[in-house]
């Protein structure tokens, strides 16, 4: 399968290859409109989030749709005139609509009174500047225009003033005007803007970026013209959440983006410019270290005098849409910068950069008293410091050869960080500290760091720095003192000596030769890649599980805190649960059970007919239908008669496991080869598979339906106990129809004993198996209509019939089978589908050969298609036991335990989470996790043996 | 059959087999109805009235009185009634979107690295991210909702003061929480999927790339996520279809906040109140199996390769 999809992908590349590099404008007209749409989109969404917008019809999408539309419609324009001028007087006019009407919808209270000087002193300023830029790129125009619009925005939001000569008029003309100039310069730079969408490769038939886009549009436009529910006021609630959402997760993933391109820019850097690598790494760690301390308020806030804090938070105040605007504008210049790197082109740094200016200085506008406040100061403080003086230090450090000034510099800079860190340390966290342990400390990590380098055969000197650091560090701090010289002196001692010895450490380290810095560029990709998936996964599943197994030693609820050992365990194994795990008190019954009594003369059966069959054939057991069938259905009495009689959680997901893995993998293999002569296989697959796609809930609340019992003297509204009853009816009465049955069912006898005859006659044992089970059952089933009657129905006190449904979900033990079922109805969809395909795979010239050689349909499948599939069938089975091991919606929605059908997961959950037991729950997950364990490992190297 | 059918002689008997012949089909088209019953018989009853479904079974549907009705949709659909499960279907998407985004563009990444990228320990590091496939997600659940509900933190033993290591972002019982939960469990089985897929690629078209001086992210985004959009879709569906259908991250992490519950969580709800609702329940569950079955039929292909791959996940 993978091999055909690898072709067709290439053939579609191939075929754009072909096309050459002239691309149909239509094609990338309408790459370009959703580009501009997108961005129109994003933008409007933004405005309209702060609540900029006056909305006519009270929607959130409203906005966002204009914004999409008419930047799309303007995108469109923009690539498909050719001509110069009239583009650019296209560009214009449309900037200046979409001013018009952002200017005239923004609410009054926002609308801003501004000042004419420091307008048009910006507008100036910004024009130049980006005239001086664009001179040295050639497209002067453009950047002018661009510059312009940038810095009147700048003027006209970022230094609003009071001013009886401002009117709202005017307002409205300030939004048009930086529009206008925008579309200009989009104009411009057709090519530039429109090269992010027009990348080739993407122009195959399937356009997963432009789908990107118009899925959830088209998704979101069905919902809101079909789903009656969405036109009231509270369904424009319900399209804002999706809108807000789809929002969030765009700048949450723009956000990532920015940080992974930023952290990828950075070591690129390594090769070709390892000073600016060292500057700004050191600068990262150094912020990231601060930050840390300053976030956890380790770190007294800067400045004990009054003044200086009000001078800083001041400084926050009014910037704060500035720093939000070179925030945000910077991520958006390094998410263009590396798009447009790889593009081969230029340019596209700049829009990105001003549409995140733009966005961070509108939320910046609108949210001034929440990001300042106090954050600058006690969180923001100090790790700006911090970046700058390592910063400052990895500056140096990358152009300095010396070792000596090396050294020196290292050495400097950790002090420097160091007493920062020592004396801003709130007094109560300050260590008392007796220098004996610090000095121990730091011996001994050296010591470490020797032997440990001199092991791996490497020179000792940077490491041994970095081992006395840590050494200082814990021997400093961490070891407990009863030394009376210990003070808080030596505290600062203690934490200023780790980082000058990090210092130290960074700066031994010879100046690497172009082969090193082209190796830290290489061998940085690796890990940017697996990135944040690894952290994500730590995040999500390796801590957690690790602490689930923590958990599952201490105890539960106020006694969360204490260890217990194995205690929780030892309460699940020794049955003192509320459920208990195992109830062995009715194994007696086991023997008198129907099941068995039915069971163990069918297993001799078929063993004495294998036998028997043997002897005709030489070997010493036959294994054909005759014997297996018996042997096979009594095993499966048997089971039943143990897992019915032996109860408790475990046994019971036993039970679940064995049923619905046996009963899926029959069926579905059965299913599988019967519809693999059907002309319409397809459709009958479907509907088997089509359960997958259904939610466990609600195929439990599907089956709910099928089960229901209800009162006897009213009409069953479940199938099953209305086929059931009608049944009772049909066997107990007089009438016609009971007659038609009777006859019905003894032609049948009839039909099946002529076949065993003729069978008998012509010594053909095909087929006789089934017909041997079918007709006993049948016989069964005459002898109890014609006599006592079958169904539900039982007589009365009076000697009347009475109606007598089952109740599925309540009566115990078979109510877990009853659950079972619909566990199998999901999953022998999936069981089919993956042995169908096995099927297919299997060579055509062995059933050929073997149909010539004269075998039947049914030994073609038992001695040819089934050994050739086996390997799949044991990745059903086993993938079948994992999902039925965990099984937990369908026990959580139908009875939630009750009636003892309680399972491990379910029964986990409720300990977890309903009553608090952590450690019990805990220690519940992990025996799921084993009981797991082995089966799946032995999948995973199935299914990488067999790359599906 | 025709084997058999010579050996059995004369007419009668020739009747005979050719009628015992036809049983295979018959079974299989028996079988393919009784699949289908339970799915038909809600979506009948999900068109009948209340007083109707609760008197009479859902092959009255012709003796009902009034017919067939679409009330039972109306109020599921219409926000105003206390029934309604449109803001939980609203939630669903909030879910499902980012879950199904986000995995696809983390796990693209370290699967290209793990195929293509030399850096040491990538053989231990891939067997170790695949075989957290067998962890159950169960496992995780108790940690994660305390993470959520109150960040994480370390007390160093020497230190009085504890670190706060990731702050409390205030995700719990937040759509965001099932989302990112989803994200973690489905990265192992998507680098799993995604990884197999990108070795197969044909070695030459990177080697050449690397010659013309393309480094790692021009080959990944130019050729390695073009091509891989088949096995993308895979995933992305059989994602979408396990956080849209999910139940137990969704009831863990926000199955007490109404504002945030999904789908799944509402229909079990409405299951759960003794019967009050027992007649919305059908028209729920065909509104809640709605995209899953859009999807299920309009992209059968990719969604049986990516359950080929993909039923071990979780």
């Amino acid at each position: 399968m993978g091999e055909t999809l690898i072709e067709t992908a290439e053939q579609s590349k191939s075929r754009a290859d072909l096309e050459g590099p002239d691309d149909p404008v239509g094609v990338s007209a309408s790459a370009s409109a959703i580009a501009f749409g997108v961005g129109g989109l994003l933008f409007f969404a933004v405005l309209d989030q702060l609540d900029l917008l006056r909305s006519p019809i009270g929607s959130f999408a409203f906005w966002p749709a204009i914004g999409a539309l008419l930047c799309g419609a303007a995108g469109y324009g923009l690539r498909v005139l050719a001509n110069d001028r009239q583009r650019h007087i296209f560009g214009v006019v449309a900037g200046a609509v979409i001013g018009l009407i952002i200017g005239s919808m923004v609410f009054r209270a926002y609308r801003p009174v501004f000042d004419w000087v420091p307008l048009l002193s910006a507008t100036l300023a910004g024009a130049l500047l980006f005239a001086i830029f664009g001179g040295a790129r050639r497209n002067a125009v453009a950047m002018t225009a661009f510059g312009a619009a940038l810095g009147w925005f700048f003027g006209a939001f970022g230094f609003s003033a009071t001013n009886p000569r401002g009117s709202q008029l005017w307002a409205i003309i300030a939004v048009m005007v930086p529009m206008s100039l925008l579309g200009l310069w989009a104009a411009w730079n057709r090519r530039d803007t429109a090269l992010f969408w027009n990348d080739r490769a993407t122009e195959s038939t399937f356009n997963p970026k432009a789908w990107i886009v118009v899925g959830p549009a088209l998704t979101l436009a069905v919902a809101v013209g079909l789903v009656p529910g969405l036109q009231t006021e509270q369904g424009v609630d319900i399209i804002d959440k999706i809108v807000s959402t789809l929002i969030g997760v765009a700048i949450a993933v723009a956000a990532s983006a920015g940080l992974w391109v930023g952290v990828n820019l950075l070591f690129k850097q390594a090769t070709e410019h390892w000073r600016r690598f060292q500057a700004l790494s050191f600068g990262l760690v150094g912020f990231v270290l601060f930050f840390i301390l300053s976030g956890n308020r380790l770190l007294r806030a800067p400045g004990g005098r009054k003044e200086l804090a009000d001078a800083i938070e001041s400084i926050t105040n009014w910037s704060s849409p500035l720093t939000m605007a070179i925030v945000i504008g910077f991520v958006g210049f390094l998410i263009g910068r590396a798009i447009g790197s790889y593009q081969g082109s230029r340019g596209i740094e700049i829009p990105a950069a001003a549409v995140g200016a733009l966005l961070g200085m509108l939320l910046g506008l609108t949210r001034t008293d929440e990001v300042a406040g106090g954050f600058f100061t006690t969180i923001l403080f100090w790790p700006i410091i911090g970046a700058a003086v390592a910063g400052v230090v990895g500056w140096i450090l990358g152009g300095t050869e010396n070792s000596q000034s090396r050294l020196l510099v290292g050495g400097v800079g950790g002090l420097v960080l160091g007493l920062i860190t020592g004396f801003q340390l709130f007094r109560e966290y300050r260590p008392e500290v007796s220098p004996v342990s610090l000095i121990v400390g730091l011996v001994v990590g050296a010591v470490v760091a020797v032997a440990v380098m001199a092991a791996r055969g490497k020179p000792p000197l940077p490491t041994v720095f970095l081992g006395a650091s840590v050494g200082a560090l814990i021997g400093g701090v961490a070891l407990p003192d009863a030394d009376p010289r210990a003070s808080q002196l030596w505290g600062v001692v203690a934490v200023a000596l780790p980082f000058v010895l990090a210092g130290l450490w960074a700066a031994a380290r010879p100046l690497p030769g172009l082969t090193g810095r082209t190796a830290v560029d290489q061998k940085s990709r690796s890990w940017i890649f697996l990135g944040p998936a690894l952290s994500f996964i730590a995040i999500t599943l390796v801590i957690p599980a690790l602490r689930t197994l923590l958990l599952s030693l201490f105890g539960n609820k106020e006694e969360s805190e204490t260890f217990v050992g194995l205690e929780n365990y030892g309460e699940i194994f020794g049955n003192r649960l509320n459920e208990e795990s195992f109830n062995f008190e009715r194994w007696r019954e086991l023997f008198s059970s129907q099941l068995v009594l039915i069971g163990v003369p069918l297993l001799l059966l078929g063993a004495v007919l294998g036998i028997l069959l043997g002897r005709s054939t030489g070997e010493r057991f036959r294994t054909g239908g005759l014997s297996a069938t018996p042997i096979g259905i009594a095993m499966v009495l048997l089971m039943f008669a143990v897992f019915t009689t032996l109860r408790g959680t475990i046994i019971n997901n036993l039970w679940w496991v064995f049923t619905v893995t046996v009963a899926s993998t029959a069926i579905g293999l059965a299913i599988a080869a019967l519809a693999d002569r059907v002309r319409s296989e397809k459709y009958a697959k479907a509907f088997i598979f089509m359960p997958m796609a259904i939610s466990f809930v609600g195929a439990s609340i599907i089956w709910r339906a099928i089960y229901q019992a209800r009162n006897v003297n009213k009409p069953q509204t479940g199938v099953l106990n209305a086929l059931w009853v009608g049944l009772g009816r049909l066997s107990t009465g007089s009438g016609l129809p009971t007659l038609l049955v009777t006859i019905g069912l003894f032609a049948l006898l009839a039909l099946i004993a002529a076949f065993l005859l003729r069978a008998l006659q012509t010594r053909n044992t095909n087929g006789v198996a089934p017909a041997l089970t079918v007709g006993a059952l049948l016989v069964w089933f005459t002898y109890r209509f014609v006599g006592p009657g079958v169904g539900g129905q039982r007589i009365g006190p009076n000697g009347d019939i009475i109606a007598d449904p089952v109740l599925f979900v309540q009566q115990s033990p078979f109510n877990s089978f009853w659950l079972m079922v619909i566990l199998i109805w999901i999953q022998t969809g999936f069981a089919m589908v993956i042995l169908s395909a096995a099927i297919k795979a299997v060579p055509g010239e062995f059933i050929e050969a073997a149909r010539v050689d004269g075998a039947s349909d049914s030994q073609i499948f038992w001695r040819i298609t089934l050994p050739q599939i086996l390997p799949t069938v044991g990745v059903v089975v086993t993938t079948t036991i994992v999902v039925v091991m965990k099984v937990f919606d369908i026990v959580k929605v139908i009875t939630n335990g009750q009636f003892d059908s309680q399972v491990l997961a379910n029964q986990m959950f409720n300990e977890a989470f309903s009553f608090a037991n952590q450690g019990t729950g805990a220690a519940l997950a992990i025996i799921l996790f084993i009981s797991v364990l082995p089966v799946m490992v032995y999948n995973i190297r199935q299914m990488q043996k067999a790359e599906f | 059959m025709t084997a058999i059918s010579n050996k059995g002689g004369g007419g009668v008997g020739k009747a005979i087999y050719r009628v015992l012949g036809s049983i295979p089909t018959g079974v299989l088209w028996f079988l393919v109805i009784v699949w289908s019953i339970p799915t038909f018989g809600l979506a009948v009853n999900s068109f009948r009235g209340r007083d109707a479904q609760r008197n009479a079974g859902w092959w009255n549907v012709f003796s009902d009185e009034g017919g067939p009705t679409l009330n039972n949709y109306e109020e599921v659909l219409t926000s105003s009634s206390t029934n309604s499960i449109l803001e939980s279907l609203a939630n669903s998407f909030a879910i499902a979107i980012p879950a199904t985004i986000i995995p696809i563009a983390i796990a693209a990444f370290a699967a290209y690295a793990f195929a293509w990228i030399d850096f040491k320990g990538r053989e231990w590091l891939f067997i170790a991210t695949v075989s957290l496939l067998a962890v159950p997600l169960q496992v995780a659940l108790i940690p994660l909702l305390q993470l959520y509900s109150g960040g994480a933190h370390l007390t160093l033993p020497w230190i009085d003061k504890t670190l706060t290591l990731i702050p409390d972002f205030g995700l719990a019982g937040s759509s965001a929480a099932i989302w990112l939960t989803h994200t973690g469990f489905g990265l192992p089985f998507a680098i799993f999927l995604l990884h197999n897929y990108i070795t197969s690629l044909p070695k030459d078209v990177f080697e050449s790339a690397r010659l013309d001086g393309a480094d790692h992210f021009t080959i990944f985004w130019r050729i390695v996520l073009p091509l891989s959009v088949p096995v993308l879709a895979a995933f992305a569906i059989f994602q979408f279809l396990w956080t849209w259908n999910d139940f137990l991250i969704a009831n863990t992490m926000a199955g007490s906040n109404p504002e945030a519950r999904p789908t799944t969580i509402a229909i079990a709800n409405l299951a759960g109140d003794y019967g009050r609702n027992e007649h919305l329940l059908g028209a729920g569950a065909f509104v809640q199996a709605f995209f899953p079955l859009v999807v299920f039929f309009s992209l059968q292909r990719y969604f049986v390769r990516g359950l080929l791959a993909g039923s071990v996940k979780g």
